[in-house]
């Protein structure tokens, strides 16, 4: 382990040292260009590669290398169906918007989403609306963001000595950054994570966030493919891996506390997380770190998992279990509340669910989900800016044939490298979401090559990175472009502007800090209600204002207003029953469906109740379209 | 024709071969994986995944290149 933690250490200087060096050459490269267009928009420059990498490694998120694996670990074989909108999402998120806006935004000089709907529609008022929501939204979605990458760093780096000790220095010289009960380790990561983000954003802008997006979308490959290879070999195939998958029962969960009979020595006794044990002929494993405090005779108790599979035990058993400076307890164990005792569980859709009794994606979710991640995906706001930042349909055409590749080599081998992983790191059910970096360990010491942990784990690094920087400049560019330049002071100089977009976007960075030192709970939650409520808030309004010349300000505001709020009240209503950030799907479908269906039926109705657009606008928008009259 | 009508028809068509993946992913699997016991491997996955998801990703990848190669329009910006 200690030669893995040292490569992830390293992987992580030279990383941030590549990452650095690519925001000061974009810096002093492009300083000459126009400040607005080149710092929120590259001058419109993007190439195929950087087009397909930027698009896609914004999309991936720190869910897709956290969230996704650990779901796959927990469900098996039913998150292929959960994901499988994939196979269409780069046509749909890049092809459906993609060339009109690109096109749109040429002619009208546009910079930003509200730019775009502030010229189509001629409505200041509608343009602040979009800011205010991009600018809550997006600020909120930055909180789990900077979270989960603050945990990646955390398990990236803990391991290693260095890293142990500016943590433990941390604490003692400035206690008041580290909040009650939080984990000094998890501070540091997320200070370190913070200050490169912030750093590298702030200096190199658009074209620097795009550059590291093409580093860290190669960063992703690489692990993911390495990963898929290793993981393979080490299972013994793919058949051998599904063949025990399919006599898995769910294990239980469950509490455990480990006693000795004297007091703990001064230096106290640790029990490693991930440490196998026998209790009453039963067999678990510790999903955290039990420590007996010096003097002390029990330790708090900890998480572990009950295997419950014959198969798995007397595989599991065949290997000496370590022996145990402590006894232990267990507390509590409870069931899952689908698939509790059935084998072949993991294999067939609904999957196993510890909380759900009709299993983990029935049906009605199914097609839910097909839906959601192609609306969600074609309406991010920071998708449809990066449609806006090319020249010329050939780049948009390519970059769509390199992003279905793309995803089609990232998305589906994670589902059989966690596939595999339920049978290379069983056990760790009741902390899925550190699969990710155990594999990556496991995976390298298993190879023999632990310094390849360093490469495996820097993948959701990445991934979280390239999302983070993305979303903190366009809440910047917000701020700047249409709250200030149009609506503050129209004639602000180029240094104005410069300073109040750094200004804006190391705010912004270190609004998402504090946040994230007190961390919310239910961080996918958040993450799933923010997303869909962007794409909820902005698909309906850009695209039928680039596609429907009738359609107007009226149209525009309704559409935009009464989808958001009837997502909005799903997520309440669920919130006032269940008392947490979930909401109610009424027929089974996501409230983003229910909330885009709301907001196309309002944006219809209210067009045909507004006035008609002017000349000036449909000539500028549709210059080329068959309805308008040429003047 | 002008690269307004290029791009609501490319559209158009991007959702009618989104609704024909969904169709066919969502109904066989409704049918072959919620429905059937059945757990019989093909590939070394369950056959659901095979027919439901991996047959369709691949002829939905194929249809993406061409449909970005040599279907969508090049116009003019």
């Amino acid at each position: 382990m200690s030669d893995g933690a040292n490569a992830s250490l390293i992987a992580f200087i030279c990383y941030t040292a590549v990452v650095l060096s690519l925001a000061v050459i974009s810096n002093y490269a492009f300083r000459r260009r126009a400040f607005l267009s080149e710092y929120f928009l590259g001058s419109r420059g993007l190439g195929v590669i950087a087009l397909a990498l930027t698009f896609g490694a914004t999309s991936a998120s720190a869910g897709s290398f956290a969230g996704f694996p650990s779901l796959i670990y927990a469900h098996g074989w039913t998150l292929a169906l959960w994901i499988a909108s994939y196979m269409i999402f780069p046509l749909c998120a890049m092809g459906i918007l993609g060339k009109r806006l690109s096109i749109v935004a040429q002619r009208t000089g546009a910079i930003t989403v509200p730019d775009v709907l502030r010229l189509r529609f001629e409505s200041r008022a509608l343009a602040l609306m979009g800011t205010l929501l991009l600018a809550i939204l997006l600020c909120v979605y930055l909180v789990p963001q900077f979270t989960l990458a603050a945990l990646i760093m955390q398990q990236l780096l803990g391991n290693a000595p260095f890293y142990q000790e500016a943590a433990f220095q941390l604490q003692h010289t400035i206690p008041e950054l580290i909040p009650d009960n939080a984990n000094p380790e998890y501070v540091l990561g997320l200070l370190l994570f913070a200050v490169l983000v912030v750093a590298y954003t702030t200096f190199g802008g658009f074209r620097a966030v795009v550059w590291t997006d093409i580093l860290q979308g190669f960063v992703m490959l690489l692990g993911v493919v390495l990963m898929l290879i290793f993981a393979l070999i080490q299972v013994g195939g793919l058949r051998n891996a599904s063949s025990e998958m399919t006599f898995m029962q769910p294990p239980r969960l469950g509490t455990a506390s480990f006693v000795i009979l004297d007091s703990a020595p001064p230096e106290g006794i640790r029990i490693d997380s991930e440490t196998w044990f026998m209790e009453n002929e039963r067999l678990f494993r510790t999903n955290e770190a039990a420590v007996i405090a010096p003097g002390s005779k029990e330790s708090a108790p900890v998480k572990v998992t009950q295997i419950t599979t014959p198969q798995e035990i007397a595989r599991i058993t065949q290997q000496e279990l370590p022996d145990l400076p402590a006894i232990p307890v267990v507390h509590q164990l409870s069931s899952y509340a689908s698939g509790d005792g059935e084998t072949g569980i993991y294999m067939q859709p609904p999957g196993p669910s510890p909380s759900d009794p009709n299993g983990f994606l029935p049906l009605g979710l199914a097609v839910s989900f097909f839906a959601f991640w192609a609306l969600s995906g074609t309406g991010q706001p920071g998708s449809m800016v990066r449609l806006m930042a090319f020249t010329g349909t050939r780049t948009l055409r390519r970059a769509i044939a390199s992003l279905t590749v793309y995803f089609s080599l990232i998305y589906f081998p994670l589902i059989i490298i966690f596939c595999c992983a339920r049978i290379l790191a069983p056990g760790l059910d009741h902390t899925p979401d550190r699969i990710m970096p155990v594999m990556a360990y496991l995976l390298s010491d298993g190879a023999g090559i632990p310094w390849m942990a360093g490469i495996l784990i820097a993948a959701p690094f990445a991934a979280a990175m390239s999302t983070v920087d993305s979303f903190i400049l366009m809440i910047s560019s917000s701020v700047v472009r249409d709250v200030y330049q149009q609506s503050i002071h129209p004639n602000a100089t180029e240094r104005i502007l410069k300073l109040l977009s750094y200004g804006t976007t190391i705010l912004v960075g270190l609004l998402a800090t504090v946040g994230a030192l007190y961390p919310p709970q239910f961080l996918q939650y958040i993450i799933v209600f923010t997303g869909g409520g962007l794409a909820v808030a902005f698909l309906a309004p850009v695209g039928l204002g680039i596609y429907w010349p009738r359609f107007n300000k009226t149209g525009a505001i309704s559409s935009m207003g009464f989808g958001t709020l009837i997502y909005v009240f799903l997520y309440v209503i669920g919130f006032a029953a269940l008392g947490e950030i979930s909401p109610v799907r009424p027929l089974g479908l996501d409230p983003l469906i229910w909330g885009f269906l709301a907001s196309l039926l309002a944006g219809g109705l209210g067009t045909y109740m507004g006035s008609p657009n002017s000349n000036t606008v449909l000539q500028q928008f549709f210059e080329d379209s068959p309805a308008i009259p040429e003047s | 024709m002008s690269a307004f009508l290029h791009a609501r028809r490319e559209a158009l068509h991007i959702l009618l071969a989104w609704g024909i993946c969904m169709v066919w992913t969502v109904g066989y699997c409704a049918l072959f994986a919620y429905e059937s016991g059945e757990m019989s491997l093909l590939w070394g996955m369950p056959r659901w995944v095979v027919f439901g998801i991996v047959v369709p990703w691949v002829i939905a990848t194929l249809y993406s290149l061409w449909f970005a190669l040599f279907y969508m329009k090049e116009d003019p910006s």
